[in-house]
């Protein structure tokens, strides 16, 4: 026994002597912070991302479809295959969406039968940018901005990925098949991805929807070289698309090829902590066929290039100051053709930053200062009474923000922002001029619009630690100038020529309603709010309670009328968990009846959908997992109409449907 | 036409107070359900007063019920690993008089790492504010911070490692190995690769650290 002691304390003191030979020092630990919900921490951060999990619960239909839930979002819904988001009401030209901050370069702005040129299958992160960061990215940022980052382009070394993901829906009969592949050798990192994605006619509770099928496919590679002073990256990426529209025989078929450079810098002089540069070239073209003869055809090529130098902390202010410039050439030839070829030249210097005021509040500004300018070629249209000449129009749009955003205690803090936002009216809005499908209605630009120019205050209330977390805003927007669709009476005659089908036919003639792009004082006022009372909260059970809602009431200052399009309030409730592996939700969330309504517009009824979503992670092998996931969506089968919709009085949103997905991580 | 002022006006007051009334039950539902305030978690992290960075293996401690003679008590405990507190939880106030490099954290987790320990016995935490001691002031050289990795941050991961460097002379980096795993080898990686890399001591006498890295999601 004592000789077992003896040794037993050799071996200690032996242990001891080598510890204290090598001994490690400790440092201090380094802490590092990634932001999931951003906002008020660095000047270039998003209000709020989507991205992992969170993300691949949300349907692959449309973009609007997938940030449909959050408070303040609602989608244009033009049939299952295209949707772009709307936020606070702001739609179109005035919601930017970028696809890794350089513009999609597509046709989605121009028409809402369009849709974006990026298919939620591609698509690995979402940001929503507000206040002064969305300057960053444009000039009209009431809405805010939409951010699509698609991970092509690494920007760091990344570890080996492969993933392999499939869905299956029953509503639209969805089948969809994506791969990732990611990894890298040395200095190099590289991404792969594609998809493939078909979908039948919708199912609705008033029966199937004719011309709704859809057929897509997409891929994406991307390689860069990472070192210690930053990357430089280069990314192809390809979308074909074939979708119906609700038009009877109509189908759309949608070609992108799209180039993307991206490069950073890590503190190339004192003053700067980064440099970033991006360039994206696209080439994108969509032919709207009726049966199989090729109707019109859209193209848009162009480029979108920006550089954000990230400023050193100088005292307590951060800050990022960059350049945005942009070409892109816009056409349209068949029989649709409502517009004149157009290059559109945008250049902008920008710059957003945070002061911090003390330790408890601080200033977040910004500003965006545009040169825009359109030009259209001289325009022979059959279907016009006069031939345009050549004509252009440029704009100087400047746009500022300033955010105050104060800590009440270590768990609330309130934000107020004014925002002065001004954007140069589109090419379509200028110079449009003839029979347009999509909206139904003849368009005719003004040539003399001014700039669209509007105020906008917001008073925000945030609680983000503890169990019960959750905000409340209330804002209102005021534009002295906002740029409309205002019916007009009818277009011209068309009756004696020859393209216009009985498509264009509105109340049986060969006429179509008329839509003027004027220039009318409008509000916007609304509010959202999100609880979130987290109830348990442990490594392997968690169960949460959720309500959420928001309002948003437009109208035109002059005439006190409606605008079009609006969605009606809603609120919701959600429960979720995670019980024995299984992470769960059930949702329920009431829509408002829309009764405010446009001249011409009709009335939406309220209505309920209820939801509910299951998924398991299971481990099949040391480096090999899988992700079994659920969906149930419209579970009594209501009949419901998106009042944001062109379309709502034709086509309800779909039936009860589910969705059942498997993703299998290598 | 004054009809349609007046209705749009109703509806106008009617929606603010809508939205008013929503924000107002919500604050009042949120300051009703409102946990006692706390130290937003930036503090915490701050290495100062109120630091609980314990995660990494804990010094051998002896209770503090033991006798004061602490020199004495180090070779026990190490001699003894089973009595040693189970590693996550944060332990008792650290002895000023243990010199930092006599800190057993060099030992294999393992061997170190007991489950016979109840957690009951570990006595929370005092007094956290010598726990500055713990750790070696701060260094001449070239410590960046790692950015969060873009493909750990979309997919939720998180997590805390302890990475072990050997500085030769100069102060370069001569080897890193992870001592401590987070349980997601890429974000190991990812840390480890990061020091290789980036960092650099002043020159002096061969050394090693232990330096705990966290990634937290905020």
């Amino acid at each position: 026994m004592p000789a077992l002691r003896t040794a037993f304390l050799l071996a200690a003191t032996s242990l001891i002597a080598f510890a204290q030979d090598s001994a490690p020092q400790k440092m201090k630990p380094v802490v590092v912070k990634g932001a999931t919900i951003g906002g008020v921490t660095a000047p270039a951060a998003p209000a709020l991302q989507l991205n992992g999990t969170a993300l691949e619960a949300q349907p692959v239909a449309t973009l609007g479809e997938v940030l449909a839930d959050i408070p303040g979002v609602a989608t244009s819904y033009f049939g299952p295959n295209a949707g772009r988001p709307i936020i606070r009401g702001l739609d179109g030209d005035r919601l930017k969406i970028a696809q890794n901050g350089t513009g999609t370069l597509d046709a989605s702005s121009a028409s809402p039968d369009h849709a974006v040129g990026i298919d939620p299958l591609a698509i690995r992160e979402i940001q929503v940018f507000r206040g002064p960061a969305a300057l960053l990215y444009s000039s009209s940022i009431l809405g805010g901005v939409v951010n699509v980052v698609d991970n092509r382009i690494p920007v760091e070394r990344l570890p080996r990925a492969f993933v392999l993901s499939g869905r299956a829906g029953s509503a639209d009969a969805l089948r969809s098949l994506a791969f990732l592949a990611e990894g890298g050798a040395g200095d190099f990192a590289f991404h792969l991805d594609g998809f493939t994605k078909t979908t039948e006619n919708l199912s609705t509770p008033i029966g199937r929807i004719a011309d709704t099928a859809s057929e897509s496919r997409g891929a994406g590679f991307g390689v860069s070289r990472v070192g210690p002073s930053g990357y430089l990256g280069l990314s192809f990426s390809g979308l074909n698309s074939t979708y119906g529209v609700t038009e009877p025989g109509i189908e759309i078929g949608l070609r992108q090829r799209r180039w993307d450079l991206a490069g950073q810098a890590n503190a190339p002089a004192a003053a700067l902590k980064s440099v970033n540069y991006k360039l994206g070239i696209s080439d994108y073209e969509h032919t709207e066929f009726d049966g199989a003869a090729a109707g019109s055809t859209f193209t848009n090529q162009g480029w979108d290039a920006r550089v954000d130098f990230e400023l050193t902390k100088v005292g307590s202010l951060e800050g990022v100051v960059g350049v945005q410039s942009g070409r892109f050439d816009f056409a349209v030839t068949g029989d649709e053709a409502f517009l004149p070829t157009t290059r559109n030249a945008n250049d902008a210097v920008f710059g957003s930053f945070i002061q911090s005021l003390a330790t408890d509040s601080r200033l977040r500004f910004g500003f965006r200062l545009e040169s825009a300018k359109v030009s259209a070629a001289a325009w022979n249209h059959e279907g016009l009474a006069s031939n345009p000449a050549a004509a252009s129009a440029a704009f100087t749009p400047a746009s500022f923000a300033l955010a105050w955003v104060k800590d009440l205690d270590a768990q609330w803090a309130t934000t107020l922002s004014l925002t002065r936002t001004e954007r140069a009216p589109n090419f379509q809005e200028l110079f449009a001029d003839g029979p347009h499908v999509g909206t139904e209605s003849y368009e005719v630009g003004d040539r003399t619009l001014g700039k669209e120019q509007g105020w906008g205050m917001e008073l925000e209330l945030a609680k983000t630690r503890g169990a019960v977390s959750g905000s409340v805003s209330v804002y209102y927007n005021r534009f002295a100038s906002f740029i409309s669709l205002q019916e007009n009476g009818f277009g011209p005659d068309l009756s004696g020529l020859p393209i216009p089908g009985p498509n264009f036919a509105l109340g049986g003639a060969d006429e179509l309603a008329r839509h003027d792009f004027t220039s009318i004082p409008a509000d916007f006022f609304g509010a959202e709010a999100r609880l979130n009372i987290q109830l348990q909260d442990t490594a392997a059970a968690k169960l949460a309670l959720e309500f959420f809602g928001d309002t948003v009431r437009a109208s035109n200052r002059d005439t006190s009328e409606a605008l079009p399009r609006i969605s009606p309030g809603r609120f919701g409730t959600a429960l979720h968990g995670l019980q024995s592996g299984w992470a769960w939700r059930l949702d329920a969330t009431y829509h408002l009846a829309q009764n405010h309504l446009a001249v011409g517009e009709t009335p939406t009824a309220g209505y309920t959908l209820v939801g509910a979503a299951f998924s398991r992670d299971f481990v099949l092998g040391s480096a090999t997992t899988a992700r079994f996931s659920l969906r149930l969506t419209n579970l009594f089968d209501v009949e419901a109409r998106n009042a944001a919709s062109f379309i709502k009085d034709a086509l309800p949103l779909p039936g009860r449907g589910v969705e059942a997905g498997l993703k299998l991580s290598f | 036409m004054s009809t349609d002022h007046s209705s749009s006006l109703h509806e106008r007051v009617y929606a603010w107070s809508a939205a008013l009334g929503t924000a107002t039950l919500v604050v009042c539902v949120l300051g009703a359900l409102a946990g006692p305030v706390q130290v937003p978690a930036d503090d915490h992290h701050d290495h100062g007063p109120g630091a609980p960075v314990q995660y990494f293996t804990p010094p051998a401690q002896p209770p503090v019920e033991t006798k004061p003679t602490i020199a004495a008590a180090v070779p026990a405990a190490v001699a003894v690993p089973v009595a040693v507190p189970v590693a996550v939880l944060p332990i008792v106030e650290p002895v000023a008089a243990l010199p930092v490099t006599a800190m057993p954290a060099l030992l294999p987790v393992t061997a170190v790492r007991s489950p016979v320990a109840p957690r009951a016995a570990v006595p929370p935490v005092a007094d956290a504010a010598p726990a500055l001691e713990r750790f070696v002031p701060s260094l001449a050289g070239e410590f960046p911070d790692p950015p969060y990795p873009r493909w750990a941050r979309q997919q939720g991961i998180q997590g805390r490692l302890l990475v072990l460097v050997d500085v030769a002379a100069s102060g370069a980096v001569q080897s890193v190995a992870v001592r401590e795993s987070s349980g997601q080898a890429s974000l190991d990686q990812h840390a480890a690769d990061w020091v290789r890399l980036h960092w650099s001591w002043a020159p002096g006498a061969p050394r090693r650290y232990l330096v705990p890295f966290v990634f937290e999601l905020q």
